[in-house]
């Protein structure tokens, strides 16, 4: 390839460019991020925070009579009732706790301060709302889970939180249980293994006779749902405990690699193995994966063959 | 006074979006994130404007603020498996829209791909350089290097991507 072809390639990749529609919707997304950023100088601001404080007061009165009236309401039709507490929901994911806050409940991990998720009742309306509202990048139902399932996946941009999953189940005809898990708070495995495992008062869970799989929400290799986390690192190295652990149970897993979650065969190719390690590689030669089962550890290890870095 | 400030970011946008669009796409390779960092651009630009002292031009500026966005992000993606996660041709395919392009769109998302393999330094030196044709002394402003360590990087980078391409040699 010559010097002029290189240069007529950098000419075409210098064209490339976003369309009108796009351009518009950010700088839509800009003004209204500017215009609500705190001013720096506030001439009436006085008067502005008195006409707050003196809304508040008549919302809070009104508020009050409206709690009084409807606390004298019978309650509803208690089988199509459902309290959000602690004791509402639970799963197979150790060491996890939940506090109240305002409407919802905060999930943590024991003796971490910082909550790694959330749980709340929604309307449509309102499930509809987050999902438009938010930069949804997955939208995917989960097939075989113990309740009709939809999860979203939101990116996050935060210092602690890269992805917020968002799984919705129904409860009602018009209400909905939202479950919330940031990651890298929570691990996929974790995220998974919860929702896997879901248990609702009042509510049978559907239980497959079928070893289950995920690609936790990217990507095309799949996982056991039921793995734990032993050993997780960035060096692409990672170790699992697998509850479902079995030389059987891990036949099933190699032979289900390839065909993928979606059963499209286009996925994986398996490269090397025989008995406990096994490599494959991505149908475009990016990615390769080797997968060692020792006991109930199951490793993954990464590697990325074209990437230069 | 937070008007003018607004319309003043707002006629940079106007000028300036296409390159800063552009540079970020190049560097994440994720048209969604793109357009999230490109707004990020612009906010950040709007509330650091009184520390804007007109030594740069607004154009490298603006993409000093884009490289610490992107280089922020990439540093989240090495978190593991997410250079894996994002779809990256289907995400490009629909940033095409000129008809030259798109007769060429399979050596484009190629050379794009290969660009996305790079080392972040390599990306962020070449998109400025042969993308954006910054002059050696912006790139070296933006990036806060010297102008011998922005040739030298230039030239590996240049390298990396002609052994991707299989190819010998194109002089920076």
């Amino acid at each position: 390839m010559t010097n002029k072809h290189f240069d007529d390639q950098w000419k075409l990749l210098q064209q490339i460019r976003s369309t009108d529609t796009q351009k518009e919707a950010v700088r839509k997304r800009i003004r209204e991020s500017i215009e609500g950023q705190p001013s720096k100088t506030h001439p009436y601001k006085l008067l502005q925070w008195k006409s707050i404080i003196a809304a508040s007061l008549l919302v809070v009165i009104f508020g009050g009579f409206l709690f009084m009236l409807m606390e004298e309401k019978p309650k509803q039709n208690s089988s199509e009732y459902f309290v959000i507490n602690h004791e509402f929901f639970s799963w197979k994911l150790e060491d996890v706790t939940s506090k109240k806050a305002g409407e919802k409940l905060e999930l943590y991990n024991k003796n971490n301060p910082i909550p790694f998720g959330t749980v709340n009742e929604v309307t449509e309306a309102e499930m509809n709302s987050i999902i438009h509202s938010k930069p949804m990048h997955v939208n995917q139902e989960l097939e075989h889970f113990p309740y009709k399932t939809f999860m979203y996946i939101e990116h996050v941009k935060m210092q602690d939180v890269a992805f917020r999953y968002y799984f919705f189940i129904p409860l009602t005809k018009e209400k909905w249980i939202q479950f919330t898990f940031d990651y890298p708070k929570i691990e996929y495995a974790d995220i998974f293994q919860a929702i896997s495992t879901l248990e609702l008062k009042g509510k049978k869970p559907y239980h497959h006779n079928e070893p289950l799989y995920v690609t936790h929400g990217y990507g095309k290799m799949i996982y056991p749902v039921d793995l734990e986390p032993i050993s997780v690192t960035s060096n692409n190295y990672e170790v699992y405990r697998w509850e479902g652990a079995s030389t059987e149970a891990f036949n099933h897993y190699l032979e289900k690699i390839p065909r993928g979650y979606d059963n499209r065969f286009d996925n994986w190719k398996k490269e090397s193995g025989k008995g406990s390690v096994n490599t494959f590689v991505s149908v475009d030669g990016n990615e390769v994966i080797t997968i060692t089962l020792n006991g109930n550890k199951l490793t993954y290890e990464y590697f990325y063959p074209n990437r230069d870095e | 006074m937070n008007k003018d400030r607004e319309e003043l970011v707002m006629d940079w946008y106007e000028l300036h979006y296409d390159d800063i669009y552009r540079f970020i796409l190049f560097m994440l390779g994720d048209k969604q994130y793109c357009e999230d960092l490109v707004h990020d651009t612009f906010v950040r630009a709007f509330t650091a404007i009184d520390g804007f002292e007109n030594r740069s031009t607004v154009r490298t500026w603006l993409f000093s603020i884009a490289k610490y966005l992107v280089i922020d992000e990439i540093r989240k993606r090495k978190r593991k498996r997410f250079f894996s996660a994002v779809g990256f041709s289907e995400e490009i395919a629909s940033s095409f829209d000129v008809e030259q392009i798109i007769e060429n769109k399979e050596m484009i998302l190629l050379q794009m791909q290969n660009i996305q393999k790079l080392k972040p330094n390599y990306r962020l030196v070449l998109t400025l350089k042969k993308i954006e044709e910054c002059t050696t002394k912006e790139v070296a402003e933006i990036l806060d290097w010297s102008e011998v360590k922005v040739r030298k990087t230039l030239s590996r980078a240049l390298h990396s991507l002609r052994k991707m391409n299989g190819i010998g040699g194109e002089q920076s």
